[in-house]
């Protein structure tokens, strides 16, 4: 490292050059302040020498005379030792000597101690017939059982001396007589379980054959269920659901598992038994099992079905009960060996939920029935509530079915035994709820309101209106709205094919709307066509007055429409016209009556011909129309006046019966144009109305314009 | 809808028409007559319309028919010269009046010749000639329907029937049944349809509200026994079983009132029908017809064709009583369209018999 031979520290210092470096680079002043501490260092060096050779030497002084003292003490130790091996081999002399002495007397103790064990046998053996008996009269067969094995062995052994033959005999007969009591005590229908368990356990040690034993003991255990049925299936009124379901916990299944473990014990757990035997007794335990868990769920499905029926019944109690019910099953179900039980459980508490649902659901198209009825009712009374009909019957029905899905949420609370079984929330959920209850339902309503149409239904018109409305509301929230409730209180997932369902849903509803609006149409043109052909058919037309003032059945069309239009007004919405904004006189722009009065009798074939070629579509008169205000007054309408086109085909007119056509149509023109969607068509329809009672005339003179505008405004 | 091979023919009349018969005497000829229907009474005329099958093209000769507007005509089923019309008459009051009378055609003069007049107090709506029977016909009017016998040169009055009294509704239409040897007649009122026991003189059943307001026309089949076609203001056509008085089925199609319905004379799986929502339309009847068959599933009951280039309502349609796959239409405009049944449904039709 430090190989300069100027560091004084280092290893290769070397003095000289040191003295001489110094001495050449350094002046006087410092050459003397550098010997000065060299020779301060130097003094420090020697003191510090000096105290560590003077330490070093006490220490080794010490040590010196510790090992001249350890030097004495072990000379001693050596003369102790020597003593006691002396000692040592005296003692063990003297043992062996003992031992030889008493040898002998050791020998005739062990036999003696011998005769005496077998003495106390010999008296256990002539005492036991005795014993036995009393054991038995007081009871004790474990006892006595046990004292009959014991001895058992021995009698057999020597059974060939006359004394213990007696004995064997007495105590065969005595034990023959304890087997015939212990049939009896576990064929006593009364006798507790345990009673028979401890029974069948003697027996068996008793060598009874095991695969008899089992089978009797299932044959009286099923006896024993007999009992149980029949008092959970007599059905006391009284209690409730949970009570009952904690009776049949209590009662029939405690005991069943008593049964099982016990035979579980007895027979099944021996080792002594053979493979078969032990598959026989496990076949006939899975029978006895198999039928009194099928009477137990039958008991229990009754039960639960029988409290569904009863319209009062609780969703809460029944779901505590399905609770109480599953959890006790499952918890036992380890026991039984086999989920099997508990699977089948599982779809009771199923069946239950699904039966729950299909009662809420009827519940609910009752009550939708009954709300149609209240619309029917109150529609008659009075029109303008039909907005609050209408909010009324939607409000009542997503409410109702809001309350009914809340009562079946109960089903999949979190802490129910049977809401972590992952299969059963699905299936509840889907099946039973979303599918079962709420779009079923669903269709029902539309079904229901589209039942109105058939020829057999007569509902008043403003009914149809509402029905259609609610379709409407349904359509574009409401079944957005339950589904998704739903989905959002039972978990479910949503799949395009759930999403189907729904889409589905939408589209019945608004093709229920459709068809409703559709009927509405046709009944409400209905009955304006009747009154028109009525009008037509029953008037002498060839022999008519002249027209003074419009027919007063044109002013009742007028109402009919008006009173429609109200109706529709407050459900629907207004719609769109084909013609354009502005032209506020329009009732006056092309009338009827200046188009045609130029007409002669020859030329109206022919301008019905090519007004008719004018049209490019057709008139449809029975045509589906939109959900809107001017839509439907415009079916209702087209309806009106193609009746009054036919009819007007089948008679004969004079002049003045066609001045009164003529007149009509005029005032038609008038109030008509407000209430559809094209005006044109109104216009083309009274023209052909007018053209064809001119063809239908015997002398065709229309009125002057002037005057019949006089009398339309004065009408 | 398509058309293949629908080329129609079409005749045009100077004036409205609504009256429309068929030549069923000849069954090798396609006839078809038709009257015109305008107030200038001396301008009507009865045309006939003869098809050419194998040309197909139109034979026709225009008869004057200078009583009255013709309101309905029918053709004698056993004389192809003798016809029925029904006509409307202007009364010296300015009112009008509706007769019948009974024609001879003759084709060489272009005349017909009047051979009676049957004028009642009544409107006489409709008259027909007896299915089977030459001498017996019947008038339908407002309030009775009327046989008479046709004996040589007069008429007498054989049989009458009140079936409408004073205030109640109208008879507008009557029709023979073809079967039970024309003893049975069935007439239309409001939306009411009765059948009659010609022989007991009795009321033998009788469809209340068959068709919503008014039911226009029927048509008994002539190939199934109790099976009668109606139609009317509801658009609808209906098929009726009259034993059991229930409607077997219904057709829906028509966009406004069905005034005409027809079995086709020979397949009554086939019905034509027209109304005035100026459209004829063929319809698919089979799982009702005489021979329900397995070309029932060629097809299901309901709509074939429909035919919509008319202009006008179209208040009746026959079919040919010569060709049965051939029919024709008249529009009120004074068109008629003879059109015949497409080729792929009369296939269906013939196959199935195999």
């Amino acid at each position: 490292m430090d190989r300069s031979p100027y560091d004084i520290n280092g290893s290769n210092f070397s003095p000289d050059l040191f003295l001489q470096k110094l001495l050449k680079d350094q002046s006087l002043k410092e050459i003397m302040d550098q010997e000065e501490s060299i020779v301060k260092d130097t003094q420090s060096l020697h003191s510090d020498m000096q105290t560590l050779v003077y330490e070093n030497y006490n220490k080794f002084i010490s040590a010196t005379d510790t090992i001249r003292k350890m030097k004495v003490d072990f000379k001693q130790m050596e003369t102790e030792m020597d003593s006691l091996g002396k000692n040592m081999d005296s003692i063990t002399s003297f043992s062996d000597k003992i031992s030889t002495t008493l040898q002998t007397t050791r020998g005739q103790i062990s036999k003696l101690s011998g005769i005496h064990t077998l003495l106390k046998r010999l008296q256990f053996l002539f005492k036991l017939p005795a014993k036995l008996t009393s054991l038995m009269d007081e009871g004790k067969y474990a006892q006595a059982v046990e004292d009959y094995l014991k001895t058992q062995q021995v009698l057999n052994h020597y059974a060939h001396l006359e004394s213990f033959l007696g004995i064997q005999q007495d105590c065969n007969a005595i034990v023959s007589d304890l087997r015939n009591r212990l049939h009896c005590q576990y064929k006593n229908p009364k006798a507790s379980a345990k009673d028979m368990t401890e029974s069948i356990e003697l027996l068996l040690m008793l060598g009874e054959p095991s695969e008899d034993l089992h089978s009797e003991f299932l044959t009286h255990a099923a006896l024993r269920f007999q009992e149980h049925v029949y008092q959970l299936s007599s059905g006391d009124s009284t209690e409730d659901l949970v009570e009952y379901i904690d009776l049949a916990n209590n009662g029939f299944l405690c005991d069943l598992c008593l049964i099982v473990t016990a035979y579980n014990d007895l027979f099944l757990n021996k080792r002594s038994l053979h493979l078969s035997e032990n598959a026989t007794a496990l076949a006939r335990l899975d029978d006895f099992l198999e039928e009194r868990m099928t009477e137990w769920f039958t008991c229990i499905s009754n039960k639960i079905q029988s409290e569904q029926e009863d319209p009062q019944s609780d969703t809460m109690m029944l779901v505590r009960a399905l609770d109480r019910f599953y959890s006790k099953l499952s918890s036992v179900s380890s026991l039984l060996k086999t989920d099997n039980y508990a699977r089948r459980g599982l779809n009771l508490v199923l069946d239950a939920g699904r039966r729950q649902c299909s009662t809420q659901r009827e519940a609910l198209e009752n009550s939708f029935s009954d709300w149609v009825r209240g619309v029917r009712q109150s529609v008659g009374e009075e029109q303008s509530q039909t907005t609050e009909l209408l909010a009324g019957l939607i409000v009542n029905i997503v409410e109702k079915v809001k309350t009914a899905l809340n009562q079946l949420s109960l089903f999949i609370q979190p802490d129910r035994s049977f809401t972590s079984e992952s299969e059963f929330l699905v299936q509840f959920s889907l099946d039973c709820v979303r599918s079962g209850l709420v779009i079923k339902f669903l269709k029902h309503i539309v079904t229901a309101s589209v039942a109105f149409t058939k020829p057999t239904a007569s509902p008043s018109l403003p009914t149809l209106l509402v029905l259609a409305k609610m379709c409407m509301e349904f359509n574009s929230t409401h079944v957005h709205y339950l589904i998704g409730l739903v989905d959002e209180w039972f978990n479910v997932k949503l799949t395009s094919e759930r999403e189907d369902e729904e889409e589905e849903l939408v589209r019945l509803m608004e093709s229920g709307a459709q068809d409703l609006v559709n009927h509405y149409v046709r009944m409400q043109g209905n009955i304006i066509s009747q009154m028109v052909r009525k009008s037509i058919e029953t008037r002498d037309w060839g022999h008519s007055l002249e027209p003074r003032t419009v027919r007063p059945v044109m002013k009742r069309v007028m109402e009919e429409l008006a009173s429609s239009e109200t109706c529709l007004g407050s459900l629907f919405e207004e719609g769109e016209r084909r013609t354009q904004p502005g032209s506020g006189s329009r009732h006056h722009h092309r009338s009827v009556v200046t188009s045609t009065s130029v007409w002669s009798q020859s030329s109206a074939h022919s301008y019905t011909h090519n007004l008719n070629k004018l049209f490019s579509d057709k008139i449809e008169i029975y045509a589906p129309v939109s959900l809107t205000k001017v839509s439907v007054l415009t079916g209702i309408i087209k309806i009106a006046l193609k009746t009054l086109l036919e009819c007007i085909r089948m008679k004969t007119f004079s002049k003045f019966g066609l001045q009164q056509i003529q007149v009509d149509a005029h005032y038609l023109q008038l109030y008509l144009w407000r209430y559809v969607a094209d005006e044109n068509l109104v216009q083309l329809l009274l023209d052909e109305v007018l053209s064809s009672a001119v063809h239908r005339c015997t002398n065709p003179v229309l009125m002057e314009p002037s005057v019949v505008e006089i009398i339309c405004e004065r009408g | 809808m398509g058309s293949e091979d629908e080329t129609s023919l079409i005749y045009g009349l100077e004036f409205p028409a609504r009256s429309l018969a068929t030549l069923s005497a000849d069954t090798d000829l396609t006839k078809f007559l038709v009257g015109t229907q305008t107030l200038k009474i001396a301008n009507n005329q009865v045309h006939v319309v003869e098809v050419n099958e194998e040309t197909s093209e139109l034979l026709t000769q225009a008869y004057p028919h200078p009583q009255g507007e013709l309101w309905h005509l029918h053709w004698s089923p056993q004389n192809d010269l003798l016809i029925s019309s029904c006509y409307n008459t202007l009364t010296q009051e300015g009112g009008t009046h509706q007769k019948c009378s009974l024609w001879n055609i003759i084709e060489d003069d272009n005349q017909l010749k009047q051979l009676t007049t049957i004028d009642t107090e009544d409107e006489t709506r409709t008259g027909y000639f007896h299915p089977t029977e030459p001498n017996k016909f019947v008038t339908v009017t407002d309030s009775r329907f009327v046989v008479w016998d046709l004996g040589k040169g007069s008429c007498s009055e054989s049989y009458t029937k009140p079936v409408s009294s004073k205030g109640s509704h109208k008879l507008t239409n009557g029709k023979w049944n073809p079967q039970e040897s024309g003893a049975a007649f069935a007439t239309l009122q409001e939306s009411c349809l009765k059948g009659w026991d010609l022989r007991s003189n009795t009321e033998a059943w009788s469809l209340e509200q068959c068709h919503t307001q008014c039911v226009r026309d029927i048509d008994y089949n002539r190939n199934k026994q109790h099976t009668l076609s109606s139609c009317g203001d509801d658009g609808l056509i209906k098929i009726w079983d009259l034993r059991s008085l229930s409607n077997v089925l219904t057709l829906s199609g028509h966009t406004h009132w069905a005034w005409c319905v027809r079995y086709n004379p020979l397949h009554d799986e086939l019905l034509l029908s027209s109304g005035s929502d100026a459209s004829g339309r063929l319809w698919w009847g089979a799982s009702v017809a005489s021979e329900p068959s397995e070309a029932a599933s060629k097809h299901s009951d309901g709509p074939l064709r429909q035919y919509t280039t008319m202009e006008d309502s179209v208040y009746v349609s026959e079919w040919s009583g010569g060709d049965p796959w051939t029919f024709a239409m008249l529009s009120y405009d004074g068109r008629l369209l003879i059109h015949r049944v497409p080729k792929s449904i009369k296939y269906d039709i013939l196959t199935q018999h195999i």
